[in-house]
């Protein structure tokens, strides 16, 4: 659990980044400490931008941010604290896998970088001696090996651009475990994401971004109870439309039902609760096939939606 | 006992990296192998064809190869395929977020450029001054080394510095620099005819008022290096990374 009070391992101190007149990232203050912090927004939000600032690859317009209480752009020697998955999928495709997690692991100067290198390789689910070139690994293989490098050398800080791109859910689970075990061993890992799933599992504490600023910062439940001032909308498939319309309607479940092309409902609920549970049987009390029932707006962008009006 | 990986050995494993890209870069190595088969092949055609090979052979290969070739291979790895792509793929950020000093890290970036041009250029170069007498191994390193370093701090401010840099190579080295005296002093190719014209009686060369002396020839395109160079280290330290 992060203790960002107790020993901030980084802190963002009003942060702004601007590319000619337009702002990608606004303002942006927060303090984070050890354990997993997943920095959350729709895409567009400004996360990369703030991940490349926080991680020293760009540098503020206005503001400043400290690693571990230095400024990682000017001190080259915290650099080796410090690791980093990058958006970009782009290796060094003529190596190796080993060769690449090698290679960070020399440059960071650790000792015994061979054993390193093999180790990391192996904690994403790699094989070391695998002798086939990156530019042949396939998308979850390249994320896992970008990974590798980040990790090599046991970074105090550790920062992850949408690290579980293109991975199938076993190895997903993997990795979320082996950051889960990084961030118990008292290291700070700060994990950008825009897949709400994956953040839940993550951990509790998040950083929310939207329009360039942070919305919102702290437990990711506290979030999900912002969202039941709104109500959920649900697509729904029956096979009568409008008489099974009727009856929500008629007993206060749903706020609104729109049919759509081929009978298909759309409705909103300020009761999701109530809904999920009495949905079903209401349909088989009155002898309508119920096909279809899925969230339209459980995924983080409408999520964000919701609170970038709300922020205005 | 295990000790931290030595300085040097970063360097190295900079150099190793960045030579490994430009090495395996197919479009770029294709160029490369073209340019050096044109320079064998210029160097056959002159051995045969000319009569009077030991001048006009020699002084048509010399304007080729190091007025024009050269200087291009040199902008093609050095502008475009150092760190400009590296910026532009995405990959310098495995370098650039590391505990090595920006002035080592520039530096192994240009001695792996200047590696795969040695290998590529000066040396196929070097064999066609050797068929046709003349001894250009010095002239062409003496540039290699400069332009080098030129180009790659270009790489570092600019996306595409393609454009800028042939701008620089075919109008400003070897237009502007060739209307006077004083315009040539400011551009590489000037030294590099002097180093030349020092041992050489050629028409050719008479047209650029060279009077420097062989160590000044030698000394202003290192010194213009050098100045490109710790320019590059502050332009590396300071980057921006995709």
């Amino acid at each position: 659990m992060t203790d960002a009070r107790a020993a901030p391992m980084l802190e963002s101190l009003g942060v702004s980044k601007e590319f000619g007149d337009i702002v990608a990232v606004s303002n942006v203050t927060f303090k984070i400490g050890a354990g997993v912090t997943a920095l959350l927004g729709p895409n567009g939000a400004g996360k990369s931008t703030l991940l490349r600032m926080l991680s020293g690859l760009a540098s503020p317009s206005s503001g400043e941010v400290r690693v571990l209480g230095r400024n990682l752009r000017e001190d080259i020697g915290l650099r080796r604290h410090v690791g980093l998955v990058p958006q970009q999928e782009e290796l060094f495709e003529y190596m190796r896998i080993y060769e690449f997690v090698r290679l960070a692991a020399d440059l960071c100067g650790i000792p015994n970088a061979m054993t390193a290198a093999a180790k990391a390789i192996s904690l994403v689910g790699l094989d070391p001696s695998d002798k086939r070139r990156l530019s042949t690994y396939s998308k979850g293989m390249r994320q896992r090996a970008k990974i590798a490098q980040a990790i090599v050398h046991e970074p105090s800080v550790l920062f992850l651009d949408e690290p579980l791109t293109g991975l199938d859910p076993p190895q997903r689970n993997r990795l979320i475990d082996l950051f889960h075990v990084i961030a118990d061993a008292g290291r700070c890992v700060l994990v950008s994401s825009h897949v709400l799933e994956e953040v839940q599992r993550m951990g509790s504490n998040v950083l929310i971004m939207g329009n360039g600023r942070l919305l919102a910062e702290g437990d990711y439940k506290a979030i999900r109870s912002l969202m039941n001032d709104r109500p959920r909308r649900f697509g729904v498939a029956v096979d009568s439309p409008r008489e099974f319309a009727a009856s929500l309607l008629s007993r206060g479940l749903v706020e609104y039902v729109e049919i759509g092309p081929g009978g298909a409902l759309r409705m909103a609920t300020q009761q999701p609760r109530d809904f999920f549970s009495k949905v079903a049987p209401i349909a088989q009390e009155q002898g309508v096939t119920l096909s279809e029932l899925r969230p339209l707006d459980a995924d983080l962008e409408s999520v964000f939606l919701y609170l970038l009006e709300s922020s205005r | 006992m295990r000790t931290e990986t030595p300085m040097i050995r970063r360097i190295v494993t900079v150099y190793r990296c960045i030579f490994g890209s430009v090495w395996r870069d197919k479009p770029k190595m294709w160029v490369l192998g073209v340019t050096c088969l044109a320079i064998v092949g210029m160097m056959i055609g002159f051995r045969l064809g000319f009569d009077d090979w030991d001048t006009s052979g020699a002084q048509s290969f010399f304007v080729i190869s190091v007025n024009l070739l050269l200087p291009s291979c040199v902008l093609l790895v050095s502008a475009n395929g150092i760190y400009s792509e590296m910026r532009s793929e995405g990959t310098l950020v495995y370098l650039w977020l590391r505990p090595v000093s920006p002035a080592l890290s520039v530096a192994g970036g240009w001695f792996a450029a200047m590696a795969a041009l040695f290998l590529c250029v000066v040396v196929p170069i070097t064999v066609g001054g050797w068929v046709l007498d003349e001894a250009m191994f010095l002239p062409a390193l003496v540039a290699l080394i400069a332009y080098s370093s030129i180009f790659l701090a270009l790489g570092l401010v600019l996306k595409r510095p393609m454009f800028l840099g042939m701008v620089y190579v075919y109008i400003w080295e070897n237009v502007i620099g060739g209307v006077s005296q004083r315009l040539g002093r400011m551009t590489v190719l000037h030294y590099v005819r002097s180093i030349f014209a020092e041992s050489k009686d050629w028409n050719f060369l008479a047209n650029f008022q060279l009077e420097e002396s062989l160590a000044l020839s030698i000394l202003v395109p290192l010194g213009v290096a050098l100045v490109f160079y710790v320019l590059g280290v502050w332009l590396y330290r300071g980057v921006e990374v995709p």
